[in-house]
C-alpha cells in the first residue's frame, strides 16, 4: 500500500459523497419549488388518489365539478373573507395492487407538511387507505375518506379524542351487504308469482378470497354467516365459500363444475379485484349442460362486482370479458346511469357526462357530496382549523346524488332502511347488446325494469305483489 | 495482501457512520416531514441493500427471496403489536428472530445443492409469499387485510430516525467486524471459487446457513421499521420492489463490497421519492432498466469503473 | 381428474421449451414467462388496437415473441458469460418487461383475449370440458410428442442429444452446437408462445401473468429433471395431478404451496431428477 493509491481511493470516496450529495439535494430542490405556497385566499384541499386509473380520476372529476360549481358562486365566506377552493392532487397509483402502501404514506405526508392543504379528501385502496389514516389523525388533519372497510369506525371509535379527524364518506362493506340481499330475496318472489320465468332457488355464494368478505363467507359451508338468512329467506344454498384471485389452472372451470353438478340456479358473488373478468368470461364460455336445473342454461349471476360497473371509454368490461358478461347483474351505487336516487342524482348525472364524457362510477356521487358537506360545516363553523370544523360535520345531513349523507358517532356513513334506504343500492344488468341498464333500486325493490331474463328477453317492467 | 482491503473497509466504514450520521443530523435542522420520511425509507432499503450484499454479494448465492424475508419481518411485527402490544424493542427483535428462523428453514435444505438451485428456489419465495399468508390468514387473526394502526417507533418523526439510524449503525458494525475476521474471508473464498475451497478442507455449508439465515434476519429487521413507519402490516410487503431495489442499489455500490451501498441507497430512494409522483409510472421501469445496465456493464458498480 | 389429465397435457408443453433450452445449453432462460406474456400482450394489442383478425394476429405474434426472445437472449449473452449474472439479467428483463406492460396497458385492469378454439363445452366421462380446454391439451401433447419423437428419431435429434450429454464432445464429433442451441432456442420459444396462444384466453392478461407459467415449467423441468425431456410429461402430470387434488381435498390456495414444497423435496432427494443421476457438478 502505497500513499499514491491511498489518496486516490479517498478522492474517490470523496467524489461520490459530493455526487450523493448534489444529487440528493438537487432532487430535493426540484420538488421543493413545485410545493404549491398557500396564498390566504384559498382553502386548499389535498387528495391522495390513484390518477393512473379511471378510479381515481374520475373521483378528482368529481371533486373539481363541485369546487368549480361552488367557487362560481362566491366562495366559501369564513369570517368576512371570501375563500376558493382549490384542490392540491398527489397521484398515489394505489390503484395497480403491487404498488406498497408507502406511497400512500408518501401522499399524505406531503400534501399535509409540504402543501400545506387544510383537508384531506380521497383515498381508494383499503390497505393504503388504512395505512393513511393514522398519519393524517398525528398532523390533526381532517380526512374524509372513501374506502369500504368497517375498521375505519373501529379506528375511530377506539381512540376518539386522538383519531376523531377521520370520517369515512362511502358505505362500509357491512352496510352494502345489508342491501344486496333485497335483490335476490324480491327476484325469487317474481319468480314464485309466475311474473318472469327464471327460477333462483338454489343459491351458491361466491367471495373473493380477500379480507373484507370475511364478514359474509366465514369458514364456508352452513356454518357461514351468509347462509341462515338466505336460507330463511327461502333459497336453497348449494356451495358458499371462497374462491381464489387467482385459480390454478388458470380457469375457474372445475369450480364451476362443482356448481353445475349441485344444480346451481343462480350465483351471487362479492368481488372487487381484478379477477373477476377471468370469472365471468368462464361463467359465460362454461359447459353447464351438467346442469339439470336450469337446463344447461348459465345460472344467473349477480352481486358486487366492481370491475362490472365500468363502461366506458378507457376501461369497458363488455370488451374486457369479450361479451362474457352479457346477463350478469352488479351493484353500484350513486347515479352511474341516469337514475333518480335524489333529487339531485341526475342534474349530477348530467353535469358530470356532460363535463367528462365517462360515467360517474360507484364513488364519484359521494366524493362529490363531500366538498359539499365539508363546504358546510367550514360555513357554520367560522373557522378553518379540523379540530373547529369538526363538530359540524359531525352534524352533517346531506342530500346529495348518492343519498343522505349522515355520520355516526364513530364517523362511520349511517345508512337506514326504512321508510327508504338513505343510500340506496342501485342494480344493473349488462345486456346482449354490451349496454349496462338500470334493473332495480333498493327505493323500489318491487320493481324491475329492463331485465335480462335467461332466455335472452328483456322485460320491460315487473311489480312484485308482496 | 489482507492490509488493504481492511483499509479500505476502515476508511469506507468512517465514511458510512458519517453518511449516517449526518441524515439524521439533516432532519433534525431541516425538520421536514417528508424529508425525514424519505430518509427512513431509504434507511429501510439500505438495510435490504446491505443485508443482500453480505450475503449474496460476497457469496456469489444470488437470494431472490430477500423479500419474502422482509414481509415475514412486517408480519411478525404486525401479529406481535396486534395480538400482544409488544413495545417497540421487542418488535424489532421479534421480527430479526423470525426473519433468521425463517431464513433457517429455507437455507439450510437448500444451500446443500449447488449453488444455481439455491437461486432458482429463492426465486419462488416472493412468487408464493402472498398465497401463504392468505392461506393462513384465519390462523393469523387478522382483523382485515393487514394489521392495522401499528405503533410507530417514535411520536417524532425525527427521533425515529435516530432510531433506525442507530440501528443501522449496529448492523453496520457487525457487517464489518465479521468480514474483516476468518468468517469474512471464508465468505470470499465461497464466491470466488467455492470447489477451491472445499478441497482445502473447509465445510462451506455452516457459513452458508450462518450468513444467510442473519441477513434474511437483518431483512425482518428492516420489515419491522417498515411496519412501524406505514402503521400498517399488509401483502404488499411481499412486492418485487422490495426485491428490485435493494439489488439494484448493493449493485450500484459495488457488489461485495456492502459498505458502497448507503451512499447508493439515499441516491437512488431520495431520487425515487421526490421524483415519485411525476414520473412515478415510469420509475420502476427504469429501475428494471437500470438493473439489467449495473448487472451487464458495471458488476461492481461505481468502484468497478476506475478498477 | 380429467382435469389432472388435461391440464398435466398442457403443462408439458409450457415446461417442455424451458428444459430443452437447459439440456443443450446449460442456461437456464429466466425469461422464459415474460415471453409467455408477451405473447398474450401482443395479441391483445393486434385486436384491440390495430383490428387484426384473430388468425393473422396469433402468427404475428408468436413470431415476434420468437424475435424478441432471441433477442434479449443474445444480447444478454453477448455482455457476460457469468452464469449467475445472467441468470438475474434474464430475470430482470421478465420484471423490465412486466412494469413496461403496467405502463403501457394499465396494471390494475385485466381482458381476456379471443381463443382460437369455439366457446362451449362438452361433456367428458361425467366432468364438464371446455372445447378450449380439451383442444389445447390434445395439440400440446401432440407437440410434445412429435418433438419427443423427432429428437429421439432423426439425425437432427442424435445432435441435440449429443450436446446435451457433452458440448466439448460434439463439437469434436463435428456438430454445430451453435446452431444446435439457437435452433432449440427457436423452437422453445415457439412452444411458449403456442401455449400462450392456447391457455390465456381462458386466463385474464395481467402485467404479472408471467409468474405462473414460470412456476409450472420450473417446477416441472426441477421433478423430471433439468435437460431430461423424456420426463417432461410424467412430471407435468405429477405437478398436475397434485395441484387439482390439494385444490379439491384441502383449499384452494394451498396449491401454490404444495407446489413448492413438492419441488423442494425432489430437490432434496432426487436432486438430478427423476431421470437419474448425471455426471456433473
Amino acid at each position: 500500500m502505497n500513499q499514491l493509491s491511498y489518496s486516490k481511493t479517498t478522492k474517490i470516496i470523496v467524489a461520490v459523497i459530493v455526487v450523493v450529495i448534489v444529487v440528493a439535494g438537487a432532487s430535493v430542490a426540484f420538488y421543493e419549488t413545485q410545493a404549491h405556497k398557500t396564498s390566504s385566499k384559498y382553502i386548499l384541499i389535498g387528495m391522495p388518489l390513484p390518477l393512473n386509473s379511471p378510479i381515481g380520476t374520475n373521483m378528482l372529476d368529481s371533486a373539481q365539478l363541485a369546487v368549480n360549481q361552488i367557487n362560481s358562486h362566491g366562495g366559501v365566506l369564513v369570517n368576512g373573507t371570501h375563500y376558493q377552493l382549490k384542490i392540491v392532487t398527489y397521484d398515489t397509483e394505489e390503484a395497480d395492487p403491487s404498488i406498497p402502501v408507502s406511497n400512500g404514506i408518501n401522499g399524505v405526508t406531503s400534501l399535509i407538511t409540504q402543501d400545506h392543504v387544510n383537508y384531506l379528501i380521497g383515498g381508494y385502496r383499503s390497505d393504503v387507505v388504512d395505512a393513511e389514516l393514522p398519519i393524517a389523525a398525528q398532523y390533526h388533519t381532517l380526512y374524509i375518506t372513501f374506502g369500504a372497510d368497517p375498521e375505519i369506525s373501529t379506528f375511530v371509535a377506539e381512540n376518539y379524542s386522538a383519531n376523531k379527524y377521520i370520517f369515512n364518506g362511502f358505505v362500509n362493506s357491512t352496510n352494502q351487504g345489508v342491501q344486496y340481499g333485497a335483490l335476490p330475496v324480491y327476484m325469487l318472489l317474481a319468480y314464485k308469482e309466475g311474473l318472469i320465468p327464471d327460477n333462483i332457488t338454489n343459491f351458491a355464494i361466491l367471495g373473493e378470497q380477500a379480507a373484507w368478505t370475511k364478514v359474509d363467507i366465514g369458514n364456508g359451508g352452513t356454518s357461514s354467516p351468509l347462509y341462515k338468512p338466505f336460507e330463511e329467506a327461502g333459497f336453497n344454498v348449494t356451495y358458499i365459500n371462497y374462491f381464489p384471485l387467482s385459480p390454478p389452472g388458470g380457469s375457474y372451470d372445475s369450480l364451476f363444475s362443482q356448481l353445475a353438478s349441485l344444480n346451481t340456479q343462480a350465483i351471487y358473488i362479492l368481488a372487487a379485484g381484478t379477477e373477476t373478468p377471468l370469472l365471468v368470461s368462464n361463467w359465460d364460455t362454461f359447459d353447464w349442460s351438467a346442469d339439470r336445473a336450469t337446463g344447461g342454461a348459465k345460472p344467473i349471476l349477480m352481486g358486487a362486482d366492481v370491475m362490472a360497473e365500468m363502461e366506458g371509454k378507457t376501461y369497458d368490461y363488455y370488451n374486457a370479458t369479450n361479451g362474457g358478461c352479457n346477463g350478469e347483474f352488479t351493484f353500484g351505487w350513486g347515479p352511474m346511469l341516469p337514475v333518480n336516487i335524489t333529487s339531485s342524482s341526475i342534474p349530477f348525472y348530467n353535469e358530470f357526462v356532460a363535463n367528462y364524457s365517462f360515467n360517474p362510477i360507484f364513488e364519484d356521487g359521494f366524493v362529490y357530496s363531500s366538498i359539499y358537506y365539508l363546504t358546510e360545516a367550514i360555513q357554520k363553523a367560522q373557522n378553518l382549523s379540523s379540530n373547529a370544523v369538526i363538530p359540524y360535520l359531525e352534524q352533517t345531513n346531506y342530500t346529495g346524488p348518492a343519498g343522505v349523507i349522515k355520520f355516526s358517532p364513530s364517523h362511520g356513513l349511517i345508512v337506514t332502511l326504512t321508510p327508504v334506504p338513505s343510500v340506496p343500492a342501485v342494480a344493473m344488468q349488462w345486456h346482449s347488446n354490451g349496454k349496462l341498464y338500470v334493473v332495480w333500486t333498493s327505493l323500489n325493490p318491487l320493481t324491475f325494469t329492463n331485465v335480462q331474463l335467461q332466455n335472452g328477453t328483456v322485460i320491460s317492467n315487473v311489480t312484485v305483489k308482496v | 495482501m489482507k492490509i488493504k482491503p481492511i483499509h479500505f473497509l476502515s476508511r469506507g466504514y468512517m465514511i458510512s457512520i458519517f453518511l449516517v450520521l449526518l441524515t439524521a443530523v439533516v432532519s433534525i435542522v431541516i425538520r421536514s416531514p417528508f424529508l425525514t420520511l424519505s430518509l427512513t425509507i431509504s434507511d429501510i432499503f439500505i438495510l435490504l441493500a446491505l443485508a443482500w450484499d453480505f450475503s449474496s454479494g460476497t457469496t456469489n448465492y444470488i437470494n431472490f427471496g430477500i423479500s419474502f424475508f422482509f414481509g415475514v419481518g412486517v408480519f411478525a411485527t404486525g401479529y406481535f403489536y396486534y395480538s400482544f402490544h409488544l413495545p417497540v424493542p421487542l418488535l424489532f427483535i421479534m421480527s430479526t428472530v423470525f426473519g433468521i428462523l425463517a431464513g433457517l428453514v429455507f437455507t439450510i435444505p437448500t444451500v446443500r445443492v449447488r449453488g444455481v438451485f439455491f437461486t432458482l428456489l429463492s426465486l419462488l419465495l416472493p412468487l408464493i409469499g402472498t398465497s401463504f399468508i392468505l392461506a393462513f390468514w384465519t390462523v393469523l387473526g387478522m382483523p382485515t387485510i393487514g394489521y392495522f394502526d401499528i405503533v410507530q417507533i417514535s411520536k417524532s418523526p425525527e427521533v425515529s430516525l435516530i432510531y433506525v439510524s442507530v440501528l443501522i449503525l449496529v448492523v453496520l458494525t457487525l457487517i464489518y467486524v465479521v468480514n474483516s475476521t476468518h468468517f469474512g474471508l471464508v465468505l470470499k473464498g465461497i464466491g470466488d471459487d467455492e470447489s477451491a475451497l472445499v478441497t482445502q478442507g473447509v465445510n462451506s455449508f455452516p457459513y452458508k446457513v450462518v450468513i444467510f439465515s442473519v441477513s434474511m434476519g437483518i431483512a425482518g429487521l428492516a420489515g419491522a421499521i417498515y411496519a412501524m413507519t406505514t402503521t400498517f402490516a399488509g401483502v404488499d410487503a411481499f412486492g418485487l420492489e422490495f426485491l428490485l431495489y435493494p439489488m439494484v442499489i448493493a449493485i450500484l455500490g459495488g457488489k461485495g463490497k456492502i459498505l458502497g451501498a448507503i451512499p447508493a441507497g439515499y441516491l437512488i430512494i431520495l431520487m425515487s421519492q421526490y421524483l415519485q409522483q411525476y414520473v412515478g409510472d415510469l420509475t420502476l421501469m427504469l429501475f428494471a432498466a437500470l438493473a439489467i445496465f449495473l448487472f451487464l456493464f458495471l458488476p461492481k458498480g461505481i468502484s468497478g469503473w476506475y478498477k | 381428474m380429467i382435469y389432472g389429465l388435461l391440464f398435466g397435457f398442457v403443462y408439458a408443453l409450457i415446461s417442455a421449451g424451458f428444459t430443452l433450452v437447459f439440456g443443450v445449453s446449460k442456461i437456464l432462460n429466466l425469461s422464459y414467462g415474460a415471453l409467455y406474456m408477451t405473447t398474450a400482450y401482443l395479441i391483445y394489442y393486434f385486436i384491440t388496437f390495430l383490428r387484426f383478425p384473430l388468425t393473422g394476429a396469433i402468427v404475428v405474434s408468436i413470431l415476434l415473441t420468437v424475435v424478441i426472445g432471441i433477442a434479449i437472449f443474445y444480447f444478454v449473452l453477448r455482455f457476460t458469460k457469468n452464469a449467475n449474472i445472467f441468470m438475474v439479467t434474464m430475470l430482470l428483463f421478465a420484471l423490465l418487461l412486466q412494469y413496461l406492460y403496467s405502463y403501457l396497458f394499465g396494471g390494475e385492469v385485466g381482458f381476456i383475449i379471443p381463443g382460437p378454439f369455439p366457446s362451449a363445452s362438452f361433456s367428458l366421462a361425467e366432468v364438464s370440458v371446455s372445447y378450449s380446454l380439451f383442444l389445447s391439451a390434445v395439440i400440446s401433447i401432440a407437440i410434445v410428442a412429435f418433438a419427443w419423437i423427432w429428437i429421439e428419431k432423426s439425425s437432427f435429434g442424435r445432435k441435440v442429444r449429443a450436446t446435451s450429454e457433452d458440448v466439448e464432445v460434439a463439437e469434436l464429433l463435428g456438430i454445430d452446437t451453435r446452431k444446435v442451441m439457437m435452433l432449440i432456442l427457436v423452437i422453445s420459444i415457439l412452444f411458449i408462445s403456442i401455449a400462450a396462444v392456447l391457455v390465456v384466453p381462458s386466463q385474464e392478461v395481467t402485467p404479472d401473468m408471467w409468474i405462473n407459467p414460470f412456476v409450472i415449467a420450473f417446477a416441472v423441468s426441477i421433478i423430471g429433471g433439468l435437460g431430461k425431456f423424456k420426463w417432461v410429461i410424467p412430471s407435468a402430470m405429477i405437478v398436475s395431478f397434485s395441484e387439482v387434488a390439494s385444490q379439491y381435498l384441502i383449499h384452494y390456495d394451498v396449491s401454490e404451496i404444495v407446489a413448492f414444497v413438492i419441488v423442494i423435496v425432489f430437490i432434496i432427494l432426487f436432486p438430478n431428477g427423476l431421470g437419474g443421476r448425471k455426471n456433473e457438478d
